[in-house]
């Protein structure tokens, strides 16, 4: 009988966001990715932390791995995988021997450590750089590195604590289609990779919410922020005829405004210059920001939602 | 093993780029052998050995960013964690140990002291309790750990020989000299057994004590809510 994917980390118990009542849960399937929203200021990061066992908070407990160890046991250690915010090296450090050491830590060793490292290296593109010393690698392949260091003991979870860099974006998906549960965190929603299924909004306390990517990306059409300058600068009466425009302001280029459909925006934006023989000098479509989406997203106190009702 | 080796490996190298701590093995040698204790300055020189062995590749190691690049990359794996702790023990023991052997050894086949098996054991007890007490504590702690046994060191040199044999009792690092010196024969010195006595007592007395903790699983460090002063508002 084929069984359908298991839960590969549970947190039971993290802080909810400002306005929220009682703790929030959080679950991730095998095969399915979550991304912790939060920009620096937020307790993304710090629930990181905890989901990986690096830190506990007051109430909270997290299982991982299809035999649900708790986190903070050493035994639990192999089944998650977790990178760090700022990974760092000593400057001479190439990825190989770092990830020798790694392999060393984990018991891995001889012709198998070899081999291992070998692979995770051209798995993760670093092949080409692999005896680069870290004092000359750039950020994008700092993360790699961090990526494979946290891949090398093969976990069933992996917590990306730092943006995935571009190059390793489609190896997420990889990684869901074997099985493994993935947590990332971004700052912005500019930062969420597309193989991303459920986002969790963090504002300064805890978790504001648990929302689907498509949904998130449905409010974030609606709350995105444009703005536009134009050449001769255009009367604000002319302006406020934007169908759909609200809270429309000012500003040395021209206008900020929000409004319900982007595309049909710019399209109006664009026979607004037309008519009054304008044009458009510079156009910004600028995404929510994290803390506003938190505010908006949080539930309001007589809510009684939980965190997993917008799941399948 | 392999992680005993790589870290081993790693801590040497850390000691390359610190040349000056190397530079207290030869002045305290030299310092050694210009003071006359208990009648023989070879053995003074040789007791003078393992301490300055491990303070020399010690001091420092536990705060170094290499140490806390070992032990970021060993993560929450408590066995590579102690393994890492163990390697900061035992490598500056075993480099301590040989090297002050191979000097007594030395002065013995020269005939320059008089060599028993209790010595032998009083030098490598002294220097177990050296080791513990520089590898198991880091920062403050290590270094007035350091300048304990260098006040030993100094102490020892300037005590006039034979003055006080109740009084060195007190000074650890004296004890594998004035062990060589009951071996001869001295009148300056109690019988080897008991400096051997002693230095078992306090070697395995720190080891345990501060091998406790050195050697103990780190805790998880619990978060609390931040204040509303530290989020702005």
């Amino acid at each position: 009988m084929e069984q359908g994917p298991t839960v590969l980390l549970r947190a039971i118990g993290l802080p909810r966001g400002a306005g929220g009542r009682g703790p929030a849960d959080l679950a991730v399937l095998g095969g399915s990715a979550l991304l912790m929203l939060g920009d620096p200021s937020s307790a993304a990061s710090r629930l990181m932390a905890v989901m990986a066992g690096g830190a506990t908070t007051a109430g909270s407990r997290v299982l991982v791995g299809s035999r649900k160890l708790p986190v903070h046991t050493s035994e639990a250690a192999r089944y998650v995988g977790y990178v760090p915010p700022d990974p760092c090296c000593p400057g001479h450090v190439t990825p190989r021997s770092h990830l020798s050491l790694v392999a060393a830590c984990r018991g891995i060793g001889g012709r198998t450590a070899a081999r291992t490292i070998s692979d995770l290296l051209q798995w993760c593109l670093l092949g080409e750089r692999a005896d680069t010393p870290w004092r000359e690698l750039d950020r994008d392949h700092r993360s790699a590195l961090a990526i494979a260091s946290a891949l090398l003991g093969n976990p069933q979870v992996l917590l990306a604590d730092r943006p995935v860099p571009p190059f390793l974006l489609g190896r997420l998906s990889d990684l869901k289609e074997l099985g493994r549960a993935l947590v990332i965190r971004a700052c912005g929603v500019e930062g969420i990779p597309p193989a991303v299924d459920r986002v969790a909004v963090c504002d300064g306390e805890g978790v504001a919410a648990v929302v689907r990517r498509t949904d998130l990306a449905g409010l974030c059409r609606r709350m995105s922020t444009i703005r536009v300058g134009f050449y001769p600068s255009l009367p604000r009466k002319v302006m406020e005829q934007l169908p759909g425009a609200a809270g429309i302001r000012s500003h040395a280029e021209g206008y900020s405004f929000s409004h319900p459909d982007t595309s049909a925006a710019l399209v109006h934006l664009s026979g607004m210059a037309r008519a009054n023989a304008r044009t458009i000098a510079s156009l910004q479509v600028l995404p929510p920001e994290t803390s506003f989406l938190a505010r908006n997203l949080a539930p309001g106190p007589e809510s009684d939602r939980t965190l997993f009702d917008g799941e399948d | 093993m392999r992680l005993l080796l790589l870290a081993a490996g790693w801590h040497l190298r850390w000691l390359r780029w610190r040349p000056a701590q190397l530079l207290l093995l030869p002045g305290g040698v030299l310092l050694a052998l210009m003071a006359d204790r208990s009648g023989s300055p070879a053995a003074q020189a040789a007791s003078f050995v393992a301490p300055a062995v491990i303070v020399a590749m010690t001091l420092g190691w536990n705060d170094s960013r290499l140490r806390s690049y070992l032990r970021s990359t060993a993560s929450r794996r408590s066995g590579a964690l102690l393994r890492i702790a163990l390697e900061g023990w035992l490598l500056p023991l075993a480099a301590a140990m040989a090297l002050a052997e191979a000097v007594v050894t030395s002065m013995s086949a020269a005939g320059m002291v008089d060599l028993r098996w209790q010595s032998h054991l009083t030098l490598a007890f002294t220097a177990l309790a050296a080791a513990s007490a520089m590898a198991f504590t880091r920062g403050r702690r290590q270094k007035i750990a350091a300048s304990f046994i260098g006040a030993l060191l100094v102490l020892q040199l300037l005590l006039p020989p034979g003055d006080a044999p109740v009084a060195e009792l007190l000074l650890p690092t004296a004890w594998p000299a004035l062990s060589m010196a009951a071996g001869e024969g001295s009148g300056a010195a109690f019988h080897a057994d008991i400096y051997m006595g002693l230095s078992m007592l306090l070697g395995v007395g720190v080891s345990v004590a501060l091998g406790r903790r050195g050697l103990a699983r780190p805790e998880v460090p619990q978060l609390s809510a931040p204040s509303p002063e530290t989020q702005g508002g």
